[in-house]
């Protein structure tokens, strides 16, 4: 079945170390809900083994991230492919950044095909699991930059 | 549409379940009515370890009246709920909703517990908690506490509770004189789900007008929420056409981020909440004389 996803979210920093934390690794790695392992396998392709846990329902799988088309700061292309026991998922997003004042907001969108035992009974609940995983990557991207502050300031 | 294999113990008192909670950690779960957890164990996408059947658990089945305070237990089935007196004469928005859930079979084993502790962004007690203003005992090996039903919910499936905890009762304060309160839902007719649901408790006043209004969504995001802008648009004022319009439509855009999926679109959720919210009101008010 189709999953479409799109959102934004508001970082208090500027564009420029937006775009260095979301393209990071290691803030990529940390920041994926339910990361169990994380290999950086090319300049801009990694594999990720999820175990995500919502409410009684927990899954696992692996699936290949790749960061495309990238035209730095402002855009990037995201494509994920992978899967495990509850289901496959093959889709691609786009990311934009748009900074004004210190203040960059960040929109995504994207569609994926998702195929397999969630797509079959999971319908109901599937956007909006995702549209919440989307929220806490960012949420935790968001504490990163708030922890690190720039070099200079103050 | 068998279950991975799991273990099964029915602990017969709530310090039993509760060591064993403590034992078995995130890898068990509590079992209640099982109306949402045995089917997604039977898709296996919920594959516990271990279930700890609460059946067997006479003391957390019931209701009984605490000093004014109606208290009734975690598994105390839909269908009992419904029926009850008490629940009847005085939170009637309860017994509403109650006797809405799902079909005869789902209310005769689901229980109000098992409903609340599951947190499906869809079900409908949630939202009557909201109103009533609840509050839930919670219990684990180190004591128990109070937690207010609007700081439970968390996420979807998400609530408060912590691995080793158990939700033990429900609590409802009395509501004052010349309350009316009212339960609208658009369901889904296959499941009779919440696309939306909204619970409505208003108190008026000697010059009729409106002292308190709590409003609680649910089925429109992924956790239930009180419509706050739409009872601020009430407080204080005489219902007529002008407020009670502002306010359901308030109350469409009291939900953030509402869902979006095959049953309904976000922008359709918003306009049903302020559809079941206008109908509510009505009823609430009228019920409150």
């Amino acid at each position: 079945m189709p999953l479409h996803v799109e959102g934004r979210y508001s970082f208090a920093a500027p564009i420029q170390r937006v775009w260095e934390t979301l393209l990071d690794p290691a803030a990529i790695s940390g920041c994926m809900p339910g990361r169990e392992r994380f290999e950086q396998i090319g300049p801009d392709e990694f594999e990720v083994t999820l175990k995500v846990k919502i409410g009684p329902v927990s899954g696992d799988g692996t699936a290949r991230v790749t960061l495309l088309d990238q035209h730095e700061p402002v855009r990037y292309r995201m494509r994920v492919h992978g899967g495990g026991g509850i289901g496959m998922i093959d889709g691609a997003g786009d990311i934009e950044l748009a900074g004004s004042g210190g203040v960059t907001m960040v929109t995504y969108r994207g569609d994926a095909d998702v195929t397999g035992k969630v797509a079959a009974v999971g319908q109901r609940l599937l956007s909006a699991s995702a549209k919440m995983m989307i929220g806490q990557f960012f949420k935790c991207m968001e504490g990163r930059l708030a922890a690190v502050e720039p070099r200079g300031a103050q | 549409m068998v279950p991975a294999e799991f273990g099964y113990v029915a602990p017969r008192t709530i310090t039993e379940a509760l060591a064993l909670l403590e034992r078995y950690g995130d890898s068990a779960r509590l079992l209640a009515g099982g109306h949402s957890l045995i089917p997604l164990m039977k898709l296996r996408l919920a594959m516990p370890s271990m279930l700890i059947d609460l059946g067997e658990i006479t003391e957390l089945r019931g209701i009984r009246d605490d000093s004014g305070t109606l208290v009734i237990g975690a598994t105390t089935t839909h269908a009992t709920v419904a029926a009850n007196e008490l629940v009847r004469a005085r939170y009637p928005v309860l017994a509403e909703a109650a006797g809405q859930i799902g079909d005869v079979q789902v209310r005769n084993r689901g229980t109000i517990g098992g409903s609340l502790a599951h947190a499906d962004p869809a079900a409908d007690l949630p939202a009557v908690m909201l109103a009533l203003d609840a509050q839930l005992n919670i219990c684990s090996p180190a004591g128990a506490r109070l937690v207010a039903a609007r700081s439970f919910f968390e996420g979807m499936f998400t609530t408060q509770l912590a691995a080793t905890e158990m939700l033990t009762e429900i609590r409802l304060p009395p509501l004052p004189a010349r309350t009316g309160t009212a339960y609208q839902k658009a369901a889904n007719l296959a499941s009779g789900y919440a696309i939306v649901g909204v619970a409505v408790v208003v108190t008026l006043d000697s010059d009729g007008a409106v002292a308190a209004a709590r409003i609680g969504v649910t089925g429109a995001g992924a956790q239930p929420v009180r419509a706050t802008t739409a009872e601020a648009a009430l407080a204080g004022r005489v219902p007529g056409e002008a407020n009670l319009s502002m306010a359901a439509s308030a109350a469409g855009h009291d939900i953030e981020d509402p869902l979006d999926d095959m049953h309904a679109s976000a922008d359709y959720r918003r306009h049903l909440v302020a559809v079941h919210t206008r109908r509510a009101l009505e009823r609430a008010i009228a019920a409150a004389g």
